[in-house]
């Protein structure tokens, strides 16, 4: 039965009546459609589904114990997880500097604004050619802009060491302008009466920013925090276009990881295994995370 | 001109009652005010009559049918919204003709009809001059004159007008309080207005309703309610300054009842006696609308009604009127009204009197009237 | 705040914005100078920063005509990779907004069971690991024989179009008071005249940045063209692993490529600015 948010009765006629699930129909059956993969792959993970044999029997959980005892997978989930939390700080870290540097009223600031939030619309594969080109050890124009000022080069990408953080650097040349922007948002839209009720009693800035900015800032930094540790966690283009999870899976993450599987390896169910394990830990985080958003809307709002 | 009735409306939003059993019937082409603090049902009983609010229980007439199911299109009633709801992307000329160019009616106007009409309600609320802007151009009060002209410009059955005046400025709300009665008496359509101002009521109403958190508390002429107001709260709401208000005990004296505040003893009308007898009550309050009670100059005592001697113990000025409290030589209180030209200061001395029939004796527990009692 | 014009705070935030400008623009003016370069400057080192400009490598890319003493016609399949982009990305947010639309009123105007798990569903497809829904896709297209389709991938990229079109505008029509329609419905109008004459001229700029948006994600994905597309029907972004592969020498015309690639994007980028943050977050952050 369909009601009326606000309450209006309709006369009985089968398409008022029912006006509310006819308009969201199609969109239901889109998204049933988009469910079934879901559970294709839940279900294939049952099984040694190989591409190339085309084999499909079932195996229960062998899969799920093959990637408990695979060390790969283990390496996989630890690059993952790295990448996550070195991609989100820095790019939160960054971008709330950002923020604050484009809130200032200084000269041409439209301007920077607008040519600040480029990258994050730069198809990332896009980004990450364009910071391999760069990032080339030997003919790389970074390494010569280093040797330039008295530092060493880089192997950047073409080393295990030190292809991690390449990577983070080129997820956060086209991530921090998201947080930077929602940041610079977030602060747009703060209320000034209790900053003018601060100033008033005479408390300091570090006191008003600890203890005002912050605290109002919390829906947008759950915000940022949410969309980014998402993204980062289930991580592929980027790092295929510009390591394809290499040198020696030292920027493996398990999407990457999952990839091979299926089209190198052909091992289809095996690879469906590492995504569901992933898509749980997404999926149960932005339960918990948008849980946190939604209680600390409700706390700003509540003053 | 239709005659309107609610029987036994109830309105609950969740666990919030918002109107209970609300029942009362207006006479064809009557104007009917809700008067009530805010929060005491007025725009949910108008948006019930609209038909945007379903009714919980009960049921909406209209001559006699009931209209509960039906469409607001087909109720045929025409509302101006306390929050204006002007649509944001018209013109103010297109907000006012919106109502006449929907696909039931649009063929009975032209264009130039329409705007005939629109420019005659546009001057009659003095924004004719307003018509080509955006509503976001406007200031409060000329938005929603915006919002009244798109209900006055229709010619429904019912006009629902919530707090049509309320953010106007004084000498516009006078004005358009008498225009709108006699907009609204012209083409006798039947109407139901709010407002949360007792003396807008009075001047506007035919009759008026009483609400107090979503129930009834008197229905009337302001006669009516002003001579014998049902209970403490519709007391409270219909003066300014508010009502005098005693603890009372009913005593019995030779044969008569009289009520004994704080030692003195007062004298009642023959009908308010017979019905504390009827009732047996023992504890009251008694009420006395401040401007009932007159300075008193003459030598002579009057045969009934009551002088007391006081102290002026502090003296206010409100608008053209003074209140004055008045420390009586019997050991409580009074607010008096005086005229604005009376030179009264704290410290004199002061004689006065009220009449017996000023006397409105309220049950102390159900605060009603005990008029209206048994 | 201090209020001196020259405190060390202002200078500090102001080399700090020169950095923060430099670091956003660099890699975009690099990549421009590699694109306009001859593939002799191109890889040059030390890198050239002065040098002859040339459009040498557009034409390539572009136009199929390289300098070889004359002009001569190569191969380039670019502009067809182009082309599937357009057809591709357009097609998925046509059919999104077809399908939203209804759908966002339906969520910002009614109540019924299941309203806020629908939502969330929805919501959490952006979450969602891409190729928990693409390799069954690349499965199950083969099967029936879409696969490498414009129409299968048009369905395909319902994943990335459709969620957000959803939750955005669902924002843009709860910005629309009750009130309005509760008047227009006063005033005699039926549902379908009030969403056309209240509603929809009200979110029309929202549905506008809404579609734009929307391409731009389409435009901007990488795994669903790259696993989904047959070699005809490649979408330019994923096309452009192709010049990594194995024309390792040709970095101008990959620079050139890169450059062609990401300009619809930014450029209706800066056309919805407005709408940007609103966009990032699904209507979370109200820009």
């Amino acid at each position: 039965m369909s009601n009326l948010a606000n309450g209006m009765e309709l006369r009985q006629s089968f398409w008022r009546k029912n006006i509310a699930l006819l308009l969201f129909l199609p969109a239901f059956l889109l998204t049933v459609g988009i469910l079934a993969p879901f559970g294709y792959s839940v279900v294939m993970s049952f099984t040694n589904f190989n591409l190339t044999t085309g084999t499909s029997d079932f195996i229960g959980i062998g899969n799920y114990v093959k990637l408990i005892r695979d060390p790969e997978f283990w390496n996989s989930l630890k690059v993952t997880i790295l990448f996550t939390i070195g991609a989100v700080a820095f790019e939160v870290g960054v971008g709330f500097i950002a923020a604050y540097l484009l809130n200032l009223g200084l000269v041409g600031q439209k301007l920077w604004r607008t040519l600040f939030l480029l990258p994050v619309m730069l198809p990332p594969t896009v980004a990450a050619i364009m910071w391999k080109l760069m990032m080339a050890p030997i003919q790389g124009v970074f390494n010569y802009l280093l040797q330039l000022v008295g530092l060493p080069g880089s192997e950047w990408l073409g080393s295990s060491s030190t292809a991690l953080l390449s990577v983070i650097l080129i997820d956060a040349y086209v991530f921090i302008p998201f947080a930077g922007m929602i940041f610079l948002a977030g602060v747009q839209n703060l209320p000034k009466e209790p900053y003018e009720a601060a100033a008033v009693d005479g408390v300091s800035n570090w006191f008003t920013f600890r203890k005002l900015t912050i605290p109002l800032l919390k829906p947008v930094i759950i915000i940022v925090l949410l969309f980014r540790i998402m993204d980062c966690l289930k991580h592929f283009d980027i790092i295929y276009a510009a390591t394809k999870g290499g040198p020696a899976s030292a920027t493996m993450t398990l999407s990457v990881q999952s990839y091979y599987h299926s089209f190198r390896w052909t091992a289809m169910g095996y690879s469906f295994a590492h995504l569901v394990v992933l898509w749980a830990i997404v999926y149960v985080l932005s339960y918990f995370l948008v849980g946190q958003w939604k209680k600390a809307v409700s706390e700003v709002h509540g003053y | 001109m239709v005659e309107l009735e609610l029987r036994n409306v109830t309105k609950k939003y969740g666990n919030l009652v918002a109107v209970k059993d609300l029942s009362f019937k207006t006479k064809k082409g009557e104007l009917i005010v809700l008067l009530g603090p805010p929060g005491a049902g007025k725009s949910s009983t108008l948006k019930m009559v609209a038909g945007i609010e379903d009714v919980t229980s009960g049921s909406i007439l209209m001559d006699g049918q009931v209209v509960n199911h039906f469409d607001p299109a087909e109720r045929d009633v025409a509302m101006a919204f306390e929050t204006y709801a002007l649509y944001p992307h018209l013109s103010v000329f297109e907000n006012i003709a919106f109502p006449l160019r929907s696909p039931k009616r649009a063929h009975a106007f032209s264009e130039e009809l329409v705007r005939k009409k629109v420019l005659e309600v546009a001057q009659f609320l003095e924004i004719d001059m307003l018509l080509e802007r955006k509503p976001k151009e406007l200031s409060g009060g000329q938005r929603q004159r915006v919002s009244l002209a798109r209900c006055l410009i229709r010619e429904p059955k019912v006009f629902l007008l919530d707090e049509p005046i309320a953010h106007l400025d004084a000498k516009l709300r006078h004005r358009l309080r008498r225009e709108l009665k006699k907009w609204q008496e012209e083409r006798g359509t039947t109407t139901l207005y709010t407002t949360t101002d007792y003396l807008e009521a009075f001047s506007v109403g035919d009759r008026i309703v009483v609400l107090n958190r979503g129930i009834l508390e008197q229905m009337g002429t302001w006669e009516e309610i002003y001579s014998h107001p049902a209970s403490h709260f519709v007391g409270m709401i219909v003066s300014d300054p508010p009502m005098n208000y005693l603890d009372a005990r009913i005593v019995a004296k030779d044969t008569e009842i009289v009520l004994d505040v704080k030692g003195s003893l007062f004298k009642l009308p023959a009908n308010v006696q017979a019905k504390i007898r009827a009732m047996n009550l023992q504890e009251v309050i008694m009420g006395i609308f401040p401007s009932k009670i007159v300075p008193f100059a003459a030598e002579t005592l009057p045969s009934s009604g009551t002088v007391i001697d006081g102290v002026v113990k502090f003296v206010e000025l409100r608008g053209s009127r003074k209140i004055a409290f008045v420390s009586t030589d019997r050991n409580f209180t009074f607010t008096i009204q005086l005229s604005g030209e009376e030179s009264v200061r704290a410290g004199d001395r002061m004689r006065y009197f009220f009449g017996e029939e000023a006397i409105q004796v309220f049950d102390r527990q159900s605060q009603r009237n005990v008029i209206y009692l048994g | 705040m201090n209020r001196e014009r020259f405190s060390v705070v202002k200078i500090v935030s102001i080399v700090g914005l020169i950095l923060l400008m430099l670091w956003t623009a660099f890699p975009l003016y690099w990549v421009f100078n590699m694109s306009i370069q001859t593939p002799l400057d191109v890889i040059s080192y030390p890198p050239k920063f002065v040098f002859d400009a040339t459009l040498e490598n557009y034409s390539v890319v572009l136009l199929g005509k390289a300098w070889l003493g004359k002009y001569e016609t190569v191969q380039t399949d670019f502009p067809r990779y182009f082309l599937n982009s357009l057809i591709v990305c357009f097609g998925a947010v046509a059919l999104s907004m077809l399908v939203g639309v209804p759908a966002a009123y339906s969520l910002a105007r009614y109540r019924f069971r299941g309203k806020e798990n629908f939502a969330f569903t929805l919501l959490s497809f952006r979450f969602a690991p891409g190729l928990i829904v693409i390799l069954p896709l690349f499965v199950i297209f083969r099967r029936l024989g879409i696969y490498g389709t414009y129409h299968g991938m048009v369905l395909a990229y319902q994943l990335i179009t459709l969620p957000f079109s959803v939750w955005l505008m669902r924002g843009f029509f709860e910005d629309i008071p009750m009130e309005l329609e509760h008047a227009a419905r006063i005033d005699g109008y039926s549902w379908w005249g009030i969403f056309r004459k209240v509603d929809l001229p009200l979110v029309a700029p929202g549905i506008a940045a809404t579609a734009i948006l929307s391409f731009i994600f389409a435009w901007n994905e990488f795994l669903f063209g790259y696993i989904l597309s047959s070699d005809v029907t490649r979408p330019v972004t994923p096309s452009l692993m192709g010049f990594i592969s194995y024309e390792q020498v040709l970095w101008g015309q990959m620079a050139a490529a890169a450059i062609i690639t990401l300009l619809p994007s930014l450029i209706l980028a800066i056309f919805i600015q407005r709408y940007l943050v609103r966009g990032l977050t699904f209507g979370a952050v109200k820009g």
